[in-house]
């Protein structure tokens, strides 16, 4: 911060130096604004953090300096004096209000932009109607509106209010009309016409017809609800359908991948706005897409953005080679499991009905907890709830089955909205909290999985048995339980090793990703990554590919088991609640990798419908060769034809919008109706720009929502209404006017609302001292010493700079002079090749300022001690200086300021006093604005300035050779980086620093003639001139207290030290 | 008001081409004395002192003095269209917002004339203290230029050392290292401009970047002698005599051995 204007003043003494005149010297760096500057100014183009950013941008500049040959010292703040306690208080003030801006930003942003959506909507529908009044396929599709409004995400949710059901009729046709003109016939869409299309616009197609699809099935399922045979044929009917449709869908979607990737072989895992993250499967690409690609099942897929699901988390973009290769591996992994799954599957069914009976124990409790609220939710959306809760009882094994699925991705969201919650909390407050609590979290599970080792003893050794039975060599078997119990460990350890790093990601990739729901996934994400690292190392090590396919397998069951008696640990003892669970749960099923979970999620269908076998069957067929998506909806199927229960339909509202459903089981426990109408709109917020407003209270978009409804109903009801009734074109024509006209305000509105979102959120964050610590340990690495000053880090570096341990300064903190820095390089990391230096003793020369004349300047200016005198700029307050020189001077200023308003009585006097008079007299109209301090001239501040508490030691520095191997691997753990990456970095800064020759200037040899600042102002420039001739024509007198001036400070200094030690 | 006409128009060419280089901007002041330039480069280690004096002038005419700050790219450019056969005039206010440029052919069949925008730059200038040089070397531009060249090729460095018996150039790269003496002949029967002359109160050695000195042989064609002089732990001055008009000269802070870090390694 510094003193408040100061360098403007400053400026026009300051020289552009090259940056390779700081070669050889050394400089202490004032770290202690970077890590705020980092926090606030590193961000993405949405206004989110950087991952690590802090040590990123640290990395950055010792890069730059090492590179200068500059030999840096690197000074952190320590305690922060009291003095300054007081201001920074306010300055939390000023943050707290920005919070509350920040939060106001965010809402209004979400209000803009669903207006702006309704209102393309309304635009689209208008021109098509334009286009084509007669939108006749509408009629022949009879949709109640009832249960296809809340399949439509956007609409129920404007048209939610009064009025609601009265004129959805109309909304529906509209909407139809809006879209796409689809033929009625969904299965009659030629594929090939359709192919025809650019991909963007079938895929477009193509999700608009599965909407319709799925309301229509709705209905259907309506009707068979009676006879449950029907029902369940009917299901399996449309389950066909809707695979071959996602395939077709999925299909498309990797030939846009391919077209923005360029490669055919690309996956979007993950998208935010206007970014991709790519998953390139390289290994084995006609295989699954890696054991981290399977989170959505088929029924999800319907749910719309399934990319979101699939893979790796978005670091991915910056972290390819390892975990490449570990992700690598760990598809290989799947792939033999496929292999061999045929050869286990039905031993292993049988085998297991003791799970069966577990999951079937456990969905009944947490179903009471967890799942109910969830059908009433969407009961609440949809009038519906007669059949949802006749369901529930009869066919809750069923469900719970479905449940299952759902289970890891439930709390996988839970867990992702805590974090986003969180991450969003601690902008408003302490950033130690995400970590604080999911250490209890991982604690919790860990302690689970030690009381569990045992019980997973027992089917380790039957899974040992199975085996032998088929196949395998008997000596790998023990090894292999060996493998999995070290692997857990491991696993565990990666976890623990990584966890405070990772789940700092994660709650920043909460924010990044998509809405509360795809954030969920990114956390759990992040440690499949690690975890199949782990495990694929291990089995190359057992360099037996039939190996790698059991050990997953069997670690499937033993960890099936142990899910489930996590589960009743969980809701028995443990969390008591199943957000205790949950909580756990969210973080258990990470520890598989994602085949493995898909598979024991399958195998719980089947003995679930107490059809083990009939089911396996399909898996495994589908599970040699294709998607583990695909695999996952068969034997969904299998299970719904098996057991003809109308309930199985109940996972049906979250296959159209899990994501809402996710949210409201986090939030409904009371309040259903509610929470559930906000999770969808919070869930469709999600899809549309989830990453701007991250994981936003569902209340939030529920406020919105509610605000929203009115402004978009106006601007639609008229399209609702005349398309049906041969419409006016010209009318819909001026309409669409209005329209555009408004759409264009709103995209106004919210560029601007973003740019403020920006803005904000940049100093919402505070720096930890975790951060401190890593960049510490990142400058140790690079054998860069560091001191930790007693109190500021700028009066530390000061007295550094005064004492001749260093050459300069590098702070951009104008309160390094008030310290008494002598030399001071500012902006050094801005410009390529110039720096700007300051020189205190060119600031006596063209300024004639010294450092007293400053601390001056700073109690009207304000700085980090003093609010200053409101109202007096740097041009005032230089013009004070001049007029009431020193400290007496100051106190004269005061009483004149303070003193009645005599300005007549001046104003009739010629302005003989010396000149004072003549600025009291232009001032006297202002100074009633001035609001001075009433400890002004604060002896403390300026006895602060004076003598700050500081390090008197001078022991000279060290510097080492920056540690090569030791950045490697913490460029890869924090950046991960590849060693490639890294070296390229760092070569030219060893080459540089070893370089043994080293070019001296010509400053140090030839001295600068006078030289000529430049003011900006007229005022200060004459001010300057008048401090300049008085001390000049005072001659030697005024250099004589001058030199008091100095002289008295370095006496006072003693004393402050000890009364700042005293403090 | 500032006007100056110098008949070897071709003369400035050489003078803007053996430092635009170096720097890309600069203040001419022009004086009663002459018009001259001193300017570093951006990372101040060299630095150009450029005297063009107003006797070589065939007129000239300054009544104070008035900085003129030029983009010296940009006055190449404009030089350019001059033939370097071209009688230039230089005229200017005395605070000035344009320099205008005058060309008049040899024959005198075309003028052209250019007026070229000022700029404000920062004055730094030095005060370059009168030197006594322990050791000035006198050799032929084209010579040093040459060997400059060929040490460039191997090092950055080059180290240069003057005894009694002659100066040493020698340097250090990656493929190797390289030598070359060069003795003074002051009593052969080349031409004066051929010889070497070594004057010297006491033996220096220091090492300079090849870079450097690379840009100030581009001041070759201005004379065809080159002066070094050295003092030990001093810039090497490195002088081009201008024929009756001044000189080019260029200080160049020389390299030291880095100890501290040569004691870690």
């Amino acid at each position: 911060m510094g003193v408040q204007g100061l360098w403007t003043l400053l400026e026009p003494c300051g020289k552009r130096v090259s940056v390779e005149a700081l070669s050889n010297r050394k400089l202490a760096v004032d770290a202690s604004i970077w890590l705020v500057q980092f926090l606030a100014a590193m961000r993405n183009e949405k206004g989110e953090q950087l991952r690590n950013a802090h040590v990123l941008g640290f990395f950055r500049r010792i890069c730059k300096l090492l590179f200068n040959k500059v030999r840096p010292v690197f000074v952190f703040d320590g305690a922060t004096p009291a003095l300054k306690r007081a201001t920074t208080a306010a300055r939390r003030r000023r943050r707290e209000q920005q919070g509350v801006r920040l939060k106001k930003t965010a809402e209004k942003l979400l209000l803009s932009q669903l207006k702006k959506h309704a209102l393309e909507k309304a635009m689209a529908a208008t021109r098509v109607v334009g286009v084509q009044p007669k939108g006749g396929e509408s009629s022949g599709k009879p949709k109640p509106p009832k249960q296809s409004a809340p399949r439509e995400p956007e609409k129920p949710r404007q048209k939610r209010k009064e009025g609601y059901e009265e004129d959805v009729v109309e909304v529906l046709s509209d909407d139809d009309e809006g879209e796409f003109l689809l033929p009625d016939d969904m299965n009659s869409v030629d594929p090939t016409v359709l192919s025809t299309l650019p991909p963007s616009i079938q895929l477009e197609v193509m999700e608009k017809m599965r909407e319709q699809k799925t309301s229509e099935n709705r209905e259907r399922f309506h009707r068979a609800s009676s006879a449950p045979s029907n029902f369940s044929n009917l299901q399996l009917e449309t389950y066909l359908q809707g695979c071959s449709f996602r395939k077709q869908m999925d299909g498309i979607k990797d030939q846009m991948n391919a077209v923005h990737s360029g490669k055919g072989k690309g996956k979007r895992i993950a998208s935010e706005r206007d970014r991709e993250y790519i998953l390139k499967t390289t290994p084995v690409d006609t295989s699954l897409p890696g054991s981290s690609s399977i989170i959505m099942g088929g029924s999800r897929d319907e749910a719309g953005p399934s990319s979101l699901f699939l893979s790796d988390p978005p670091r991915e973009e910056n972290a390819p080679a390892k975990r490449g290769q570990a992700q690598g591996g760990s598809e290989r992994e799947g792939l033999d499991l496929d292999i061999k799954v045929e050869l286990k599957r039905d031993k292993e069914s049988s085998s297991d009905d003791d799970l069966g009976f577990g999951s079937d124990d456990t969905s009944h409790e947490s179903d009471g907890v967890e799942w109910e609220p969830v059908e009433d939710a969407s009961a609440a959306v949809r009038p519906e709830v007669p059949r949802g809760q006749q369901a529930a009882p009869v066919h809750w094994r069923q469900r719970a089955a479905e449940r299952q699925k759902f289970w890891s991705r439930t709390h996988g969201f839970q867990m992702g909205r805590k974090l986003g919650d969180w991450s969003e909390q601690d902008k408003k407050a302490k950033p130690q909290g995400p970590s604080g609590k999911d250490i209890e979290n991982f604690e919790l599970e860990r302690a689970i999985e030690m009381s569990l080792k045992d019980s997973k003893g027992p089917r380790e050794i039957e899974d040992r048995e199975l085996a032998k039975a088929i196949e395998l060599s008997q000596a790998e078997m023990p090894n292999e339980g060996g493998d999995e119990s070290d692997s857990d460990l491991v696993f565990e350890d990666a976890v623990d090793g990584t966890k405070c790093k990772e789940l700092g990601e994660g709650g920043d990739f909460a924010i990044t990703a998509i809405g509360g729901s795809s954030g969920g996934a990114e956390p759990a994400k992040e440690d499949p990554s690690s975890g199949p690292e782990e495990r694929g190392e291990q089995e190359k090590a057992s360099e037996q590919h039939v190996d790698d396919a059991q050990a997953p397998l069997r670690r499937d069951d033993a960890l099936t088991e142990d899910v489930e008696n996590r589960q009743r640990e969980g809701s028995a003892g443990l969390g008591g609640t199943g957000g205790g669970s949950g909580g756990v749960q969210g973080q258990e099923p990470v520890a598989m990798p994602r085949a493995d979970r898909t598979k024991v999620e399958k195998k719980r269908v089947a003995k679930c419908s107490s059809e083990g076998e009939i089911v396996a069957i399909p898996a495994k067929e589908s599970s040699e060769g294709h998607d583990v998506a695909d695999k996952d909806a068969v034997a969904k199927e299998e299970a719904v034809v098996v057991s003809p229960s109308p309930a199985a339909s109940a996972p049906e509202p979250s296959s159209d919008n899990v994501i809402d459903l996710v949210d409201s089981r986090d939030e409904d426990e009371g309040a259903e109706a509610e929470a559930a109408e906000a999770a969808i709109s919070d869930g469709v917020v999600g899809e549309e720009e989830g990453p701007v407003l991250g994981s936003r209270e569902v209340e939030v978009g529920e406020v919105v929502d509610l605000r929203d409804s009115p402004e978009a109903e106006p601007a639609e009801e008229p399209n609702a209404t005349r398309p049906q009734q041969q419409p006016k074109q010209q009318n819909s024509r001026a309409n669409m006017e209005t329209m555009e006209r408004e759409l264009k305000h709103v995209d106004e509105d919210i560029e601007k609302l973003t740019e403020e979102y920006k803005r904000t959120v940049r100093y919402a964050d505070e720096p930890t001292a975790e951060m401190y610590a890593e960049c510490q340990e990142l400058l140790t690495i690079f054998g860069i010493p560091y001191i930790i000053a007693p109190m500021e880090a700028e009066a530390q570096c000061a007295y550094l700079n005064k004492e001749g341990l260093v050459d300069g300064v590098v702070t951009d903190d104008s309160d390094a002079f008030l310290f008494g820095a002598t030399s001071v390089y500012r902006n050094i990391f801005e410009g390529k090749k110039y720096v700007e230096e300051y020189r205190m003793s060119d600031i006596a020369k063209e300024l004639a300022l010294s450092r007293e004349n400053l601390i001056e300047l700073a109690l009207l200016l304000g700085s980090d001690y003093t609010e200053g005198v409101y109202g007096v700029g740097i041009v005032n307050a230089i013009e004070i200086v001049n007029e009431f020189p020193g400290v007496q001077g100051l106190k004269k200023f005061k009483e004149w300021v303070e003193k009645f308003d005599n300005r007549l009585q001046y104003s009739k006097k010629p302005p003989s006093e010396e000149g004072t008079t003549e600025f009291m007299r232009k001032h006297s109209a202002v100074r009633k604005n001035w609001d001075i301090p009433s400890d002004f001239p604060s002896e403390k501040v300026m006895q602060e300035y004076r003598s700050p508490k500081i390090d008197l030691s001078k022991d000279s520095f060290r510097w080492g050779r920056p540690d090569m191997q030791h950045l490697l691997a913490f460029c890869a753990g924090k950046f991960s980086w590849p060693t490639e990456k890294t070296r390229e970095l760092l070569e030219p800064v060893l080459k540089a620093y070893e370089a043994q020759e080293m070019q001296l200037r010509l400053d140090s040899f030839f001295s600068f003639s006078e030289r000529f600042a430049k003011f900006r102002s007229k005022r200060i420039e004459k001010a300057v001139s008048k401090l300049k001739k008085r001390k000049a024509d005072d001659g030697d007198d005024d250099m004589a207290v001058e030199e008091v001036a100095v002289e008295e400070p370095s006496r006072k200094k003693a004393k402050g030290s000890r009364k700042g030690g005293g403090k | 008001m500032f006007e100056a006409r110098l008949l070897q128009g071709g003369l400035l060419k050489k003078v803007l081409d053996s430092i635009k280089d170096i720097i890309t901007e600069g203040n001419f002041d022009c004086s009663p004395n002459g018009l001259s330039l001193q300017a570093m480069d951006s990372s101040h280690v060299s630095l150009i002192d450029i005297l063009l004096e107003s006797e070589g002038f065939e007129h000239y005419r300054c009544d104070r003095n008035i900085p003129m700050g030029l983009n010296i790219t940009n006055l190449v450019k404009m030089i350019k269209c001059a033939g370097s056969e071209d009688i230039v005039t230089i005229k200017c206010e005395d605070k000035p917002d344009n320099v205008t440029f005058l060309f008049e052919s040899k024959d005198n069949d075309k003028i052209s004339d250019f007026e070229m925008k000022t700029m404000t730059i920062d004055d730094e200038h030095l005060l370059v203290p009168d030197q006594t040089y322990t050791a000035v070397v006198k050799m032929p531009s084209a010579e040093f230029q040459r060997l400059c060249r060929d040490m460039a090729a191997i090092g950055d460095t080059v180290n240069i050392s003057v005894t009694k018996e002659g100066v040493r150039f020698s340097t250090t790269g990656d493929m190797g290292t390289a030598n070359i003496t060069v003795r003074p002949n002051p009593s052969g029967d080349q031409k004066e401009e051929e010889r070497t002359e070594v004057q010297i109160t006491e033996p220096v050695s220091a090492g300079f970047a090849l870079r450097y000195l690379n840009s100030f042989t581009k001041a070759t064609p201005l004379s065809p002698t080159v002066t070094l002089g050295m003092v030990p732990n001093l810039p090497i001055v490195v002088e081009y005599k201008i024929a009756d008009m001044g000189h080019v000269r260029y200080y160049l802070a020389p390299k030291i051995e880095d100890e501290e870090n040569a004691v870690e390694a």
